[in-house]
């Protein structure tokens, strides 16, 4: 028995955009966000940018998120827009960090009717579509806790 | 406007009727507009100075090709963009202009011809779709929807608060013969549309649309050959969003903070608005605009819509021709719209729609980008 040379290509994980969330070491673990910690001020940001607007300091640090919060806000989405991977109808959510940034993401794992203002969420891994390679294009949602 | 002496008119107002009209290009619409707002001024072509053409989507010379339509007398057109507040910004520039003495006589139109459907925020201009597009969050009615639902949970403001509000809209609609939909609604009618994003429904949502707007605006002293009653813009001032540590922000632009400013400039108020229009894209927009402009307090602004409030008859008439919502939304053209009908109530040509005693009106209108707030008054 010969291993034949072209083995069975292990599925890999790509993140859908570089530089907005670091992947887990396994598909069972949680990304992580990453924003911008301002090294002067201690302010943080999301998505990550240059320039404090708190203090003006230029060159900002990047930080890893928490990776629980609390929605802010929300609404079910029951009308795909143009563009978009995700089938409506999903819900939207604005997510609390507690280092007082805002995430707009998306829920899942979540009934829709249950929504809430104030509900604790967690961030998840989520598969969006494979690429032409056969790898698994990856993004990040939120679930209820 | 005010502070160095010099007071801004506005002599004329026209509009091109907002709805579809495929074979019309931007610039028979802008044509229409101008005419109009030439007549309703009393000067002709050659009196104009300086041209501003408001618009999004139309490109690089829409300006000088709707300008050339009414003559070739060599005055400097200039584009401006600040999405669905594009000839609010303009009308700004051009008053702005008036005061420092640069041009006496200045006219600015709005145009826009837009497709049906979503707009594609989550794509770029070449189609590519970006990350927040491929997220299925690049959502305009979304954008509303989620401040309805901060709302509805601080303040218990409900559902159907939001969906009166396109009722008014389309009452008032129904008399103005320019408003894309002339046609009433029942509360029930909005509330059982199709739901596009919780809370709001299909009808809560302004369509996208064809149409022109113009408005003419002079010194005191030019209007005097012209009228003897005439109506001042008193101030007109743009925001963009004020960064807030720890506040969540999801509105185009701080309005409290600008209206609070655009009273001060004009020593004035909001006691002293009589009527108003304000940018209901969605539903939302007016529930939480009058908040914001201090007609009611802060929470408040469910039940004030849906105490009737804001109707013609009311204590606070908004949106007095239909608003976005049913008088529709060419995006270049709504601001010069808004100008149009406070100008037509502040001199009693309101017909059907006149609020009594109408002396002072204020505009706000939001685009992606900015606000900008008006005062307007005899």
């Amino acid at each position: 028995m010969s291993d034949t040379k072209d083995e069975a290509k292990t599925k890999r994980m790509v993140p859908l955009r570089e530089g907005i969330f670091r992947l887990p070491e396994s598909p069972d673990g949680k990304p992580v966000l990453l924003g911008s910690r301002c090294p002067k001020c201690a302010a943080y940001y999301f998505p990550k940018r240059h320039i404090c607007i708190a203090c003006g300091q230029n060159g900002l640090d990047e930080a890893e998120l928490s990776q629980r919060g609390k929605i802010w806000t929300f609404t079910i989405a029951r009308q795909t827009p143009p563009g978009s991977w995700i089938e409506a109808p999903y819900a939207i959510a604005v997510v609390e960090l507690p280092e007082k940034v805002a995430i707009r993401t998306v829920l899942t794992d979540v009934d829709l009717e249950a929504v809430k203002v104030g509900m604790d969420v967690e961030i998840t891994l989520a598969k969006m579509k494979e690429d032409q390679e056969g790898n698994d294009l990856m993004s990040y949602k939120f679930k209820p806790v | 406007m005010g502070d160095n002496g010099t007071k801004v008119v506005v002599l004329g107002v026209g509009l091109h009727p907002f709805g579809r009209f495929p074979e019309k290009s931007v610039a028979d619409l802008g044509r229409t507009a101008a005419l109009e707002a030439m007549k309703d001024a009393g000067v002709d072509y050659k009196d104009i100075q300086a041209g501003y053409c408001g618009r999004v989507v139309a490109s690089s010379g829409v300006g000088l090709s709707i300008f050339e339509e009414l003559g070739s007398t060599g005055i400097p057109v200039t584009n401006v963009e600040l999405a669905c507040a594009s000839s609010s910004r303009a009308a700004e520039l051009a008053a702005n202009a008036i005061k420092a003495g640069v041009h006496d006589v200045c006219m600015v139109v709005g145009v826009e011809k837009m497709p049906r459907g979503m707009l594609p925020l989550g794509l770029g201009a070449g189609g590519e779709v970006s990350f927040v597009g491929a997220m299925g969050l690049a959502l305009l009615p979304g954008e509303y929807a989620l401040q309805a639902q901060r709302h509805m949970a601080l303040y218990g403001s409900r559902p159907e608060h939001f969906a009166q509000v396109s009722v008014k809209s389309h009452k008032n609609g129904c008399l103005n013969p320019y408003a894309q939909y002339q046609v009433p609604l029942t509360l029930e009618e909005v509330m059982n549309s199709r739901m596009v994003a919780d809370p709001l429904t299909l009808y809560q949502c302004c369509p996208t649309s064809d149409g022109a707007s113009a408005v003419i605006l002079c010194s005191e002293e030019r209007a005097r050959r012209y009228t003897t009653r005439p109506v001042y813009l008193v101030t007109s001032m743009g925001a963009t969003p004020i960064y807030t540590p720890g506040e969540v922000n999801l509105s185009e632009g701080p309005t409290a903070w600008l209206a609070q400013r655009v009273y001060e400039k004009a020593g004035m108020g909001p006691e002293d608005v009589d009527v108003a229009q304000c940018h209901d894209a969605f539903t939302p927009g007016e529930v939480l605009t009058v908040e914001k402009l201090g007609f009611c307090k802060e929470g408040e602004g469910g039940v004030f819509v849906w105490e009737g409030n804001t109707e013609i008859t009311g204590k606070k008439p908004m949106n007095t021709d239909g608003g976005l919502l049913s008088r529709g939304h060419p995006m270049g053209a709504t601001g010069g719209a808004m100008i149009t009908e406070i100008v037509r109530q502040l001199r009693g040509e309101a017909g059907p729609r006149q609020v009594a005693n109408a002396k002072v009106g204020m505009i706000h209108n939001a685009g992606i980008g900015g606000i900008q707030v008006s005062i307007l008054s005899t």
